[in-house]
């Protein structure tokens, strides 16, 4: 065997030892990319997007800090708590609507309902906790609520800037009125079992697993030295995808090579 | 530093969502629109027993509450107008919708908080609604031509008018058993 042709072996068995271990290096991203492509290509039919993420250590990795304020009003045995904007029933994170949170004003129950009036709004549910309907100033309900207060006869009263109004039994009128008898709803303390359970409820509502998996995916999930790591595979690939098709191609040309001189010795014979 | 990343990427997501919303018209206007500057005191009508399982059925998912308001005025009880929501693909597009002797007279995109097929508000699409009406399976009448890459916008608008028109209906149907 001649010097180049030794030369040229060593450099092919050293193409063929890059390529092996890089490839095993590659395998564990191409398990993790697999993996977290196929989950964020059916985001939808997993409900990744709607999954809160409750991991207390994966919360505190992505920095999520608990509330910073918390107001209560007691609408027994209802607790209804905003905290820093967040609606909350108990301890369930409430959808407030579609035009903002509002600022939480008040809640009261009589027999029937349950009242949470915000700022601009007001929210009704049946005394077992169900959802009836979301009203605000397209439906009659003046604007700007200051105060949410029930009468001895069970009237909702509001107190805006513009005065003190009463409603119907529907919701569907507002009109001034003194509501002799009124009692106002206050804020109350909220017990620390459920101040704690909010907290986290709160925490989980601002990270969903969908993020998680998409900054998985990219590597942003462990910051910028992910993202490199992540650009550092992707570099990987291309290497192995070049090498890969190098040394197929370089197989190829052997055999070939070999028939060949195969058959000219047969002719020769 | 991480957590400084993170807050920018929650920030600039929520600036979108923020972004994404466009009222066309808000529903207190498109009401004074309707009823010529004076709309009357709203309605209600209550989804429960089989009212609420068609209404699931039409939507395809459990309707957000357990009533719906809605406007008629005195003068033309035949028709009522609605304000509906469907959520398109994540947001909920808000929809004002009349319905005259059980046909659609008026549709229109108020407010559309989704990211894409805004097309949906386009007076040429929703003139395709007009006078549709329910068949005996409570879907349209008519073909209403969809809008490329706005399909899930023009599925929640289909929706919301089977509905205004199926609560039509019942609200017609109360009346008449009420007189």
């Amino acid at each position: 065997m001649t010097h180049r042709k030794r030369h040229r072996r060593i450099k092919l068995r050293s193409l063929y030892n890059w390529h092996r271990y890089l490839g095993l290096t590659a395998a564990l991203f191409v398990l993790l990319l697999s993996v977290t492509g196929i989950m964020l290509n059916h985001t939808e039919e997993l409900r990744l997007d709607e999954t809160p993420v409750r991991a207390g250590w994966l919360l505190d990795w992505y920095g999520i800090e608990p509330p910073r304020r918390l107001r209560s009003f007691h609408a027994a045995p209802f607790w209804i708590t905003e905290a820093d904007g967040r609606l909350f029933l108990d301890g369930e994170a409430v959808d407030t609507g579609t035009d903002g949170q509002g600022r939480l004003v008040g809640a009261l129950r009589s027999p029937d309902l349950l009242v949470i009036a915000l700022r601009d709004a007001m929210l009704l549910y049946t005394t077992d906790g169900e959802f009836i309907e979301r009203l605000d100033p397209s439906h009659g309900l003046p604007a700007a609520l200051a105060r949410l207060g029930i009468t001895p006869d069970d009237t909702f009263c509001i107190r805006t800037d513009d005065g003190i109004h009463a409603t119907d039994r529907e919701f569907t009128r507002w009109w001034r009125d003194d509501c002799a008898g009124v009692r106002w709803s206050t804020p109350a303390a909220l017990p620390e079992t459920l101040a704690a359970r909010i907290g986290d409820g709160y925490r989980s509502e601002q990270v969903n697993w969908e993020r998680v998996t998409l900054d998985l995916h990219s590597g942003r999930l462990f910051g910028t030295q992910g993202v490199l790591v992540m650009d550092a595979a992707a570099l990987l690939f291309a290497f192995l995808a070049i090498s890969g098709i190098l040394l197929w191609l370089i197989r190829l040309y052997k055999q070939r090579r070999h028939r060949r001189h195969g058959q000219h010795g047969r002719r020769r014979r | 530093m991480r957590h400084t990343v993170i807050a920018g990427i929650l920030l600039l997501l929520a600036t979108t969502v923020a972004l994404a919303e466009q009222i066309f018209q808000t529903p207190r206007d498109f009401l004074a629109e309707v009823f010529a500057g004076t709309p009357p005191a709203p309605k209600t009508l209550w989804l429960t027993g089989a009212v609420r399982s068609r209404a699931e059925a039409i939507l395809g998912h459990r309707p957000r509450g357990l009533r719906v308001r809605y406007w008629q005025d005195a003068g033309a009880p035949e028709r009522t107008a609605w304000i509906l929501e469907e959520i398109g693909k994540e947001q909920p597009i808000t929809v004002g919708l009349v319905v005259r002797d059980g046909r659609i007279e008026q549709v229109k995109v108020l407010v559309f908080r989704e990211s894409r097929g805004w097309e949906v508000q386009r007076p040429a699409f929703t003139a395709q609604f007009r006078d549709a009406q329910l068949d005996d399976e409570n879907r349209l009448d008519r073909n209403i031509d969809g809008i490329t890459g706005a399909t899930l916008s023009v599925r929640a608008l289909k929706k919301l008018a089977r509905l205004a028109l199926f609560l039509d209906g019942q609200v017609k149907r109360r009346e008449q058993a009420t007189p």
